[in-house]
């Protein structure tokens, strides 16, 4: 395993950028130990690669307020430091990706300002983390979009900077569009507050007046820190027919809680994909679900009996992975609604659309997990779990688009699956682990396959680059964006998507003049003459990749058509 | 840099989109004039056609070259907004002969449009597949459907209007140099017809990567980038409609009670109207109008309930049995129908474009509006404000007519003043713009959000946000760096 090496190291923060930023924030809440430093440096999850470790962040600042925050950036910008914030800190995105960074740790800045329930929004620091939100929202009767990292990771970071998918997406969006006000601190170290916020008029829209900067803010990824830093924002908040204060007993899958009136949990099954795709389509956009998720086999078996997948047995089992196959074309809905007749509605439109498809679908009740999968999914409480089954993961393909095109895509990514798994590289989870779920009923849908490694098993850590490049690779065969962010893939694929890099650039220009903030996972170029890697895998997918990025790329006159 | 008097304009004009599709007529040019209270700081010196987005394209490149302010219009006339006025001489790009529905797609709901495609015809062509177009409220005929998304429009049903961007998804965009540039999952890799084989839709409207460009071009009133396509969200065409409606003396009761049919999501079409606004929709004549606002009640609320493509009376019924719920606890009373229209009627209107005169221009030929957003608890003040105003002024009340759209699933409201004028008139049209800018200012000292800040508004909305007008004009530089983009327009004047 690598550890962190030289060139992972910084040379040390100078005595007066140190005092500075003590100065800032107070001595008690800035850190240059280095046994304290690696802590932010080990981060294997969401890594490139095999890679365990990030660089080394220079020092460590805990600011409490906007104003320390700017102080902070002020600083790194007078004495040529970069920044990176970290807020809930789920993994290598948050991590420094070069040297001399100050790591802005924001766990001080953890409240929850204001819950508007007429207008139904919340105001947020950074490091309200989703549980925290959603304990108070909901005893009044609001809920908040959580993404699948679960409730202990930070609803700010997903909405400004970090993706911001998850199965409650059906009826409560994704985070992107969940934003409102935003209280921005730019790389210079000036705040800049967006939509009504900057007006003074309250925190209640995050567009105009004229265009809207939260395009500037953010795509359908986030920035990952490569833009500043976010203080506050206003998210959108939905209604919730459940209790108050759902208060459980037990923990996880032993959790013991009632379902609440007028909720209830199915799945159902579907005879092959295409009328899961048909099917599924057609209960969402009649706005049915309060989570709507097509979990995969493979992943529910990572979860439920991860001791299984790494027996000897299993991987003989040739005709029990097919039977579980057989059970993959299913479709989680559970439904928190506001009356019996609603219920009765949404419980009509699946059963409909199930049996015009040849499937059938059970209701949860019946086989005694409704409780136990409605409130982990409605607590966002059971995703964590996911590190179970191997210690590591990865999710491939990470995909938007119209539903069709996500599900119907799944075989490929299958396929590619199967063929690492056949080589021993990653966890044998019988490959048919792809998800899919939705936003804003069905206007998008998403679809990523989860692959599952040990990251103390170089046999496994090596094969992971070759297998996101693999699923690149596949996803412009499948015209979709490339999902990484990385110098070398932004170079290679911007031209496939309208030269975007120039534009983003030209924003970074904007808002980073003097280049502080660390933007390896946002605009930063590739390092010239970089060593080739060895591995013959890694070569061949380059290879590949370089061709088909050719291929797609656009010509001054728009893609070719 | 030549200026537009030395150049050969409409000469290189022609040369790149035809002689026929390039004109300098006065009656031509006049028709973007604007209309009341936008008083042209430049003239059209020419319009130009461009039939698809090569020409779009040469002609910015050319607008480059000779240094030609270019002003886009999609929609036909009337305008009354000032928005294709230009604030420099300049040349009217008018895309309304770029009007393709290229694809309606039932599958996915989407559609995707060109900004010659009038609400008109984008409706009757996606009726034809069971699917529906959100609209705003009864939207002049000529009105391009892409130019009312782009500019935030607010459309009639807040439970699918899920962010301020709604129903716009994807487009294709010529920014300021002639460069060509596709947002969200439109980017590519892939032209459309290989999106489409994979089965892609032009769906998700965000990207592409860590930007979103169709935010920004939307609100911008052409000063950044010319929209040559847009991919559009589709609803489900209704199997029943039912429109209802609750007459009250109390805003306030109708804005609780508003709160929490949204947040059920329990209504689909929604919206406040005050007395003149309702008749005026409901009635063409001036006569007929002032004799209807008569006899309604001070506010009416209107909303629909729809049930789609299952089991639509189940629908209808869980959504009539909770409205009617949260009407009895709040007091408020639901019939069926109010003076001058019944349920059907009612949804006829509100479905479709409006009839002529235009609406808003039935009572008296002219009108001012002034809109912004707010939310809903704060509607109430701003009537009284201009109540207030109106009298001090000596403008009557009764010919303000009032509009609250509720929008992103009613978290805010479009809150609009129609202030109805006789443009012949002149003492009137005089009070009617000083009672037009004194509210609009003092309505923004009481928190009134103009988001979508045409003409007077500009400079009330940009003087009270300066960091954003600094990134704005930042971004400006970035995508038309030699101002050639409807100059002058929101912050992008010399004044701010
Ligand atoms: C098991 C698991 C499942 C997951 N599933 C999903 C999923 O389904 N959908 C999805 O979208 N994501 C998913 N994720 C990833 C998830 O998006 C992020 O982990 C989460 O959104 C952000 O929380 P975090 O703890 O990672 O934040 P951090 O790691 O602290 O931050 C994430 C990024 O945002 C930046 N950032 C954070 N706060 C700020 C700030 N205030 N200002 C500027 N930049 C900031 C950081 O620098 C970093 O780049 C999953 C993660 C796990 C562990």
């Amino acid at each position: 395993m690598k550890q962190t090496g030289p060139s992972l190291i910084s040379p040390p923060i100078g005595d007066e950028a140190y005092k500075d930023l003590e100065e800032a924030v107070g001595p008690e809440f800035v850190t240059r130990e280095p046994a304290v430093l690696d802590g932010y440096a080990w981060q294997p999850l969401w890594n490139e690669g095999p890679e365990m470790w990030v660089h080394r962040p220079i020092a460590v600042v805990l600011p409490a307020s906007t104003e320390e925050v700017q102080a902070v950036v002020k600083i790194c910008n007078k004495h040529g430091l970069k920044f990176k914030a970290i807020c809930t800190g789920w993994g290598a995105l948050a991590g420094p990706r070069c040297e001399n960074v100050v790591q802005i740790e924001l766990r001080r800045m953890d409240r929850i300002l204001e819950i508007d329930e007429k207008n139904m929004f919340v105001v947020v620091e950074p490091h309200a983390i989703g549980g925290q939100v959603m304990a108070e929202t909901m005893r009044k009767g609001l809920h908040t979009h959580i993404v699948s990292s679960g409730a202990a990771s930070s609803p700010l970071a997903s909405a400004t900077s970090c993706v911001g998918c998850a199965p409650d997406g059906t009826y409560m969006n994704w985070s992107s569009r969940n934003l409102l006000g935003v209280e921005w601190v730019l790389p210079d170290g000036e705040v800049i507050r967006l939509g009504t916020l900057g007006s003074g008029d309250g925190w209640f829209c995050g567009d105009g007046p004229g265009p809207s900067l939260r395009g500037v803010l953010r795509g359908r990824l986030g920035a990952f820190g490569g833009n500043g830093v976010f203080t506050k924002c206003a998210l959108k908040l939905y209604n919730w027919p459940g209790p108050p204060e759902p208060v459980p007993e037990g923990f996880l899958y032993d959790t013991e809680l009632e379902l609440p009136p007028h909720c209830k949990a199915y799945i159902m099954f579907f005879p092959d994909r295409k009328s899961l795709a048909d099917a599924t389509q057609a209960i969402t956009v009649e706005g049915i679900g309060y989570n709507a998720f097509k979990p995969g086999m493979g992943s529910l078996l990572t979860m439920i009996v991860p001791h299984l997948l790494h027996k000897e047995s299993w991987k003989k089992a040739k005709y029990l992975k097919k039977a579980i196959q057989a059970f993959n074309y299913q479709f989680l809905e559970v439904l928190a609604t506001d009356s019996a007749e609603e219920l009765e509605f949404q419980e009509a439109v699946m059963r409909d659309e199930v049996s015009k498809h040849g499937g059938f679908m059970m209701d949860m009740e019946h086989t005694g997990m409704a409780e136990m999968i409605f409130w982990t999914f409605v607590l966002s409480s059971n995703y964590p779990i996911f590190f179970k089954a191997a210690g590591m993961f990865i999710t491939a393909y990470g995909q938007d688009e119209s539903h069709h095109s996500m599900v119907m895509a799944s075989p490929d990514g299958e396929k590619i699956k199967q063929k690492w798994i056949d080589r021993g590289g990653i966890l044998d989870d019988n490959a048919d682990s792809g998800i899919h779920f939705m936003m804003e009923e069905s206007t998008v849908s998403h679809y990523e396959e989860p692959i599952e490694f040990d990251h103390r098993n170089p046999d496994q850590t090596r094969t992971i680059k070759p297998i996101e490049m693999e699923f690149t690779h596949m996803q412009a065969e499948h015209c979709m964006e490339s999902g990484i962010t990385s110098p070398v893939m932004r170079k290679m694929f911007g031209p496939t998507e309208g030269f975007y890099t120039k534009w983003q650039k030209g924003i970074g220009k904007i808002i980073d003049p003097r280049g502080c903030a660390d933007d390896y996972l946002y605009n930063a170029e590739p390092v010239e003459g970089e060593p080739l890697p060895d591995d013959p895998a890694i070569l061949e997918m380059t290879e590949k990749l370089a061709d088909i990025a050719t291929k797609m790329a656009w010509t001054e006159d728009g893609p070719l058509e | 840099m030549a200026t537009v008097a030395e150049s050969p304009v409409k000469k290189r004009l022609s040369d790149i989109v035809g002689s026929q599709a390039v004109s300098d007529k006065p009656d031509v040019l006049q028709s973007y004039a604007g209309g009341p209270g936008s008083a042209p700081r430049g003239k059209p010196i020419a319009t130009v056609r461009p039939r698809n987005r090569n020409e779009v394209q040469a002609i910015v490149r050319l607008a480059n070259e000779l240094g030609i302010n270019l002003v886009p219009a999609s929609s036909g006339p009337p305008r009354f907004r000032g928005g294709t006025v230009p604030c420099e001489a300049g040349v009217i790009v008018d895309l309304s002969a770029m009007d393709r529905i290229v694809r309606v797609d039932r599958l996915n709901m989407v559609a995707i449009i060109e900004p010659g495609v009038t609400f008109a015809r984008f409706k009757a062509e996606a009726e034809k597949q069971q699917l529906r177009v959100f609209m705003p409220l009864l939207p002049r005929s000529t009105k391009s459907a892409l130019a009312s998304y782009l500019d935030r429009e607010p459309i009639t049903i807040p439970k699918y209007h899920w962010d301020m961007s709604d129903p716009m998804l994807t487009a294709e965009i010529v920014f300021g140099e002639g460069d060509l540039f596709r947002t969200g999952s439109a980017a590519g890799p892939g032209s459309l017809e290989d999106q489409w084989k994979m089965g892609l839709a032009q769906k998700n409207p965000e990207g592409p990567a860590q930007t979103s460009f169709n935010r920004v071009v939307q609100g911008a009133q052409g000063t950044l980038g010319i929209v040559t396509w847009a991919s559009v969200k589709l609803g489900m065409l209704p199997e029943i409609k039912r429109c209802y409606f609750a007459q009250d003396d109390s805003l306030e009761r109708l804005v609780d009670f508003s709160y929490r049919v949204h947040r059920i999501k329990l209504a689909d079409d929604f919206l406040i109207l005050d007395r003149m606004a309702l008749a005026s929709a409901l009635a063409e004549s001036p006569d007929e109008i002032r004799a209807l606002a008569e006899k309604q009640a001070p506010y009416t609320l209107i909303y629909c309930v729809c049930g789609y493509w299952h089991f639509p009376e189940k629908r209808v019924a869980y959504q009539e049995k909770g409205i009617s719920g949260i009407a009895q606890h709040y007091g408020v009373r639901l019939t069926n129908e109010v003076p001058g229209a019944g349920s059907k009627r009612m949804s006829e209107i509100i479905d479709n474009p409006s009839s002529e005169p235009y609406w808003k221009l039935r009572l008296k030929g002219g009108v001012r509006e002034v809109f912004f957003l707010t939310t809903m608890d704060k509607t109430p003040g701003f009537i009284k404000q201009m109540e207030t105003l109106a009298e001090e002024r000596g403008f009557p009340v009764g010919d303000i007519g009032l509009y609250i759209q509720p929008v992103q699933q009613g978290r805010n409201c479009h809150m609009e003043f129609q202030i109805y004028y006789n443009p012949d008139d002149e003492p009137e049209t005089a009070r009617a713009n000083k009672l037009f800018k004194e509210a609009s200012r003092a309505m923004a000292g009481s928190g009134a959000f103009f988001s979508r800040p045409y003409g007077p508004w500009a400079d009330i909305a940009y003087s009270r946000c300066p960091d954003t007008v600094w990134m704005l004009k930042e971004i400006k530089e970035m995508l038309d760096p030699n101002r050639v983009l409807n100059r002058g327009k929101l912050c992008f004047g010399e004044e701010i």
